[in-house]
């Protein structure tokens, strides 16, 4: 059978569980797997900084699949996650077939749409899990990733993606990061990140 | 009193590991009254996240003033970032 890659299983109209080698159904199977990138990056020789801060940003973008899906899963519970680290560069996919960023923000401010929706995710203390006051984690990620020397990040949800590179947007403002995704439409989130070790 | 973090594990991630966390100290480890300043260090946590951040210290507040909880962030870069994006968010 030839193998689902993590652009059609995020498109599908009809989901179906990945590869056991990618899929995460629950909490403790992905967070034993950052657990895993962690001890690759130590083992690879990156620095005591670089493994805390990407283990910590992997940890916010899986964690965002369970916590904004959790009971809400419209076919497949869980997230793929995988990832590959080549010495110097470490790359990570991770993606989920839950709500997506609109749905979930459109509680609280109806009427949205997903430019905005990115927007607020990436740039407000504002999550869909209101009254909870948080919505920390995307401004993390952000913060993160604009002190990292070299790094690639796309993350796309719906009809629009926020691209960032270290190389070309390291002054830019989240609005500008933003764009359609010219006809592409994930039905949760797909992310994907690549990080060139410091030296 | 000082709670050395690293006791809840040193990689901090998920939500629902924050929000026991913060049980477990609040039936264990902290004062059931008075009002002792109580530190939270984080000397030797290797991996923080806002998100457990967030929950630990929401949990921690349904029963502590604020005012009452000293944050020592130490040297970690996830802990530091964790701190700033937190004050960012909410000042």
């Amino acid at each position: 059978m030839e193998m689902l890659s993590v652009q059609d299983w995020v498109r599908a109209y009809d989901g179906s569980k990945p590869s056991v080698e990618v899929y995460c159904q629950t909490r403790d199977v992905v967070q034993a797997r950052v657990e895993s990138l962690r001890s690759s990056l130590t083992q690879h020789g990156w620095s005591e900084t670089q493994t805390s801060l990407i283990t910590a940003i992997i940890g916010e973008l899986t964690s965002n699949a369970f916590d904004h899906n959790i009971g809400q899963w419209p076919d497949v519970p869980g997230c793929w996650f995988e990832f590959s680290n080549n010495h110097d560069q470490i790359s990570v996919t991770i993606a989920d077939r839950g709500q997506g960023v609109r749905s979930s923000l459109e509680r609280v401010r109806p009427g949205i749409d997903d430019i905005q929706a990115r927007e607020i995710a990436f740039a407000e203390h504002v999550t869909g899990r209101a009254p909870e006051k948080r919505g920390n984690g995307l401004k993390f990620v952000m913060n993160v990733l604009r002190t990292l020397d070299e790094a690639r990040f796309e993350y796309l949800s719906g009809s629009t993606m926020l691209n960032y590179s270290t190389q070309t947007d390291s002054q830019k403002d989240i609005a500008s990061l933003i764009s359609h995704s010219a006809g592409i439409v994930i039905r949760g989130v797909y992310t994907t990140l690549q990080i060139q070790k410091s030296i | 009193m000082k709670l050395s973090m690293e006791k809840f594990g040193n990689v901090l991630i998920s939500r629902p590991a924050g929000r026991e966390a913060a049980l477990a100290a609040l039936a264990y480890s902290l004062p059931k009254e008075g009002d002792e300043a109580i530190e939270l260090d984080f000397s030797n946590v290797d991996v923080l996240t806002p998100s457990w951040m967030d929950e630990f210290m929401q949990t921690l507040m349904e029963r502590l003033p604020k005012s009452q909880i000293k944050i020592t962030e130490g040297e970690n870069a996830s802990v530091q970032m964790t701190m700033k994006t937190i004050r960012e968010t909410t000042h």
